[in-house]
């Protein structure tokens, strides 16, 4: 069942800055949806459209199946964890909690009920009589969270709740908002910026980019077949290697005259004749994608580099490599122990192979084939 | 620490110059004038004869003193409260504004760069029986405006004189105080149900608190003393002594009436009033200043 639905939701600011462009989501009862993207991307804006904080200025926004697109932010049913708490720092917790039952004019006996009721569920009874600064950062997001759950909304929405935390008390609060979903059942729209935040949290990533959607999936799907350049880089720690190639009938021919064949081709072909009747055009400029975890050790491996820095991660490092002819580097992630074993140090020259699959796109940065596979590689001496 | 145990002078040298300002020019004439305040002195300042606490029993009992001193409760609520409260309402609006901000913050921050004596000037012709804008604007509406007769309309002078001086002040504390307020937790508010009333007497009255508490003592010394110069310059503390507040009683009686010792005796009252007045609302306000 949707709980929330956006159809070619968008925001136009006065200036004529379009901060949100046609977004089209639906969020399904009892998901939890992250919107991921680069700081000035719209994904806070977006969330303040559906909060009812900001004009919608086109599309459509349905919450729990009526239109909300002129109800008052109240009246939307929907309940938000700011950034920085926003808890009102003149009330104790109680009142903080309170503050939206008080306001609906319910009997008291059922206020002290669902604040408390809350309250045991985020662990946070003591701290009633408090007030917001007498809680530590961790404490304060508890409260923000419970202030959400009493109003018992149809959609919970969260601002980047963690990012005034420190880097331990993240990951605890990341796990607890995880299980706090799951025990209530809850739909939640969460923005970060975050991507280990995102892939963790989420049931469905949506990334987004300039006002727009980029891609919406899985955070595995979005992992494993990123629909464009932008996903691949976002999605993944270290960001996936993407090495400028030009591209024909499933070759990929790298600067350095190396010449990988994937079986890219078919897929490619396909979308060539179907895209533009023009003769097959001899190569075209496109970008070869390979994450920095499919790439291993290996004297037979198709890429020759220097490496250039090592970091050592404590399992596994990192290892920056130089390809001959390319400025940009190439990061493989290897476990440790191989690293010592082969007594590598800064300026070895080592080969890598592929173990994993390859990402092709195209020219606009979009994905060329569903699936890419490396069948074989050659190099060339006329480059 | 080491660096001053080794410098114990230069740190004493440094504040010296001012050091000898504020003695020179607060410590030693507030001490003789509590001094004088004692004593009884011939009017040429040739001898003086010591009188224990005569002067504050001739002063206390002295119903010219007590009028001024109503005169004084009376002007002083009326222009905290007004100065406040449209300092305020237009802090308020002015937060709202988005463009040309900052000359209309500008405009509402000029009054407070204009001299007490100039802004008295400036009403006192507005408000001229004869030649004033505002009076002959008062007669359209069969108002007969004649505050050097009237003295009820010789306080509502002073009163719209001190306001529209000391709202400038009260404005630029009110509006860093609503600009210290994060956006978040009015639209927090918002979300939770609360309209624009409930979020102003809610959330951001509660929160602009202690900026408020802050403006009264402020005010209540303003008030209590550097009305004077708006005071000497609109109406003299006329007509018949309905703008004679402590302060232009005390300066009356020295510095006219040369009665040195009751004009020091005043001057020490009026420094006891300032002082309990602080006290009070240190003591019972601050309690309810939200953080």
């Amino acid at each position: 069942m949707a709980t929330l639905t956006c159809r070619q939701l968008g925001k136009t600011y006065k200036g004529g800055q379009r901060a949100v462009d046609g977004i089209d989501l639906t969020l399904e009862s009892g998901e939890l949806m992250v919107v991921v993207g680069p700081s000035g991307c719209g994904k806070s804006t977006f969330l303040r459209l559906v909060a009812g904080l900001e004009t919608i200025s086109d599309g459509e926004l349905e919450i729990g199946g009526t239109l909300a697109n002129r109800l008052e932010p109240a009246q939307r049913g929907v309940a938000m964890v700011f950034q920085n708490y926003a808890l009102y720092p003149h009330m104790s917790v109680f009142d903080n909690m309170a503050y939206a039952l008080k306001l609906q004019k319910r009997p008291r006996e059922e206020i002290t009920r669902r604040v408390r009721e809350a309250a045991t569920l985020l662990g946070i009874e003591a701290l009633l009589e408090r007030r917001p600064r007498q809680l530590s950062g961790g404490q304060r997001q508890r409260v923000a969270m419970g202030r959400a759950i009493v109003r018992e909304p149809r959609v919970f929405l969260f601002d980047e709740p963690l990012s005034n935390l420190d880097a331990a008390l993240r990951v605890q609060m990341r796990l607890e908002i995880r299980r706090l979903q799951q025990r209530l059942g809850a739909s939640m729209l969460y923005v970060t910026h975050d991507q280990v935040e995102a892939m963790t949290l989420a049931d469905r990533l949506v990334v987004m980019r300039d006002g727009r959607i980029e891609q919406i999936g899985t955070p595995m799907s979005l992992f494993e077949t990123p629909a464009s350049c932008f996903v691949a880089r976002f999605i993944g720690s270290p960001a996936m290697n993407l090495l400028p190639v030009s591209h024909s009938e499933g070759c990929a021919r790298l600067p350095g005259g190396l010449i990988l064949e994937t079986d890219a081709l078919e897929a490619e072909t396909r979308a060539d004749t179907a895209a533009n009747a023009e003769a097959k055009a001899p190569a075209r400029a496109a970008t070869l994608g390979v994450r920095p975890e499919h790439l291993r050790l290996d004297p037979q491996g198709e890429f020759a580099v220097t490496l250039e820095m090592i970091e050592r991660l404590g399992v596994d490092a990192l290892a920056y490599c130089r390809l001959p002819g390319l400025d940009t580097p190439l990061t493989a992630r290897l476990p440790l122990a191989t690293l010592e074993a082969a007594a590598l140090r800064e300026g070895s020259e080592i080969r890598l192979g592929v173990d994993g699959p390859l990402h092709l796109f195209d020219a606009e940065e979009r994905r060329l084939a569903r699936r890419a596979r490396l069948i074989s590689a050659a190099t060339s001496r006329i480059a | 620490m080491t660096t001053f145990e080794r410098h114990s002078i230069t740190p004493w040298l440094l504040l010296a110059p001012q050091l000898a300002v504020v003695a020179i020019f607060f410590f030693w004439p507030a001490a003789e004038s509590v001094r004088q305040a004692f004593y009884v002195q011939d009017a040429f300042g040739l001898g003086e004869r010591f009188v224990g606490l005569a002067n504050f029993q001739h002063v206390l009992t002295s119903p010219g003193y007590w009028h001024a001193f109503g005169v004084t409760a009376l002007f002083s609520l009326l222009v905290a409260a007004g100065a406040m409260g449209l300092a305020l309402l237009l802090a308020v609006l002015a937060d709202r504004v988005l463009h040309g901000a900052k000359l209309y913050r500008v405009l509402l921050t000029w009054p407070y760069a204009v001299a007490p004596a100039v802004a008295g000037l400036l009403w006192l012709f507005m408000f001229d029986p004869v030649l004033g804008v505002l009076t002959h604007a008062l007669a359209v509406f069969g108002v007969h405006w004649d505050a050097q007769l009237d003295p009820g309309q010789a306080l509502a002078l002073v009163v719209i004189a001190s306001i529209w001086q000391q709202m400038s002040y009260n404005f630029v504390f009110f509006l860093a105080g609503l600009q210290m307020i994060p956006a978040s937790l009015l639209e927090a508010a918002a979300i939770d149900g609360a309209g624009p009333f409930r979020r102003f007497f809610g959330i951001t009255l509660p929160l602009l608190s202690p900026t408020a508490f802050f403006l009264l003592v402020m005010n209540s010394v303003y008030v209590l003393f550097e009305t004077f110069a708006t005071i000497d310059n609109t109406t003299l503390g006329g007509p018949g002594g309905a703008t004679r507040t402590l302060v232009y009683k005390l300066y009356e009686d020295g510095f006219v009436g040369r009665d040195l010792g009751g004009s020091s005796a005043q001057s020490v009252l009026l420094m006891v009033l300032v002082g309990v007045l602080t006290f009070i609302q240190f003591r019972y306000l601050e309690r309810k200043v939200a953080y």
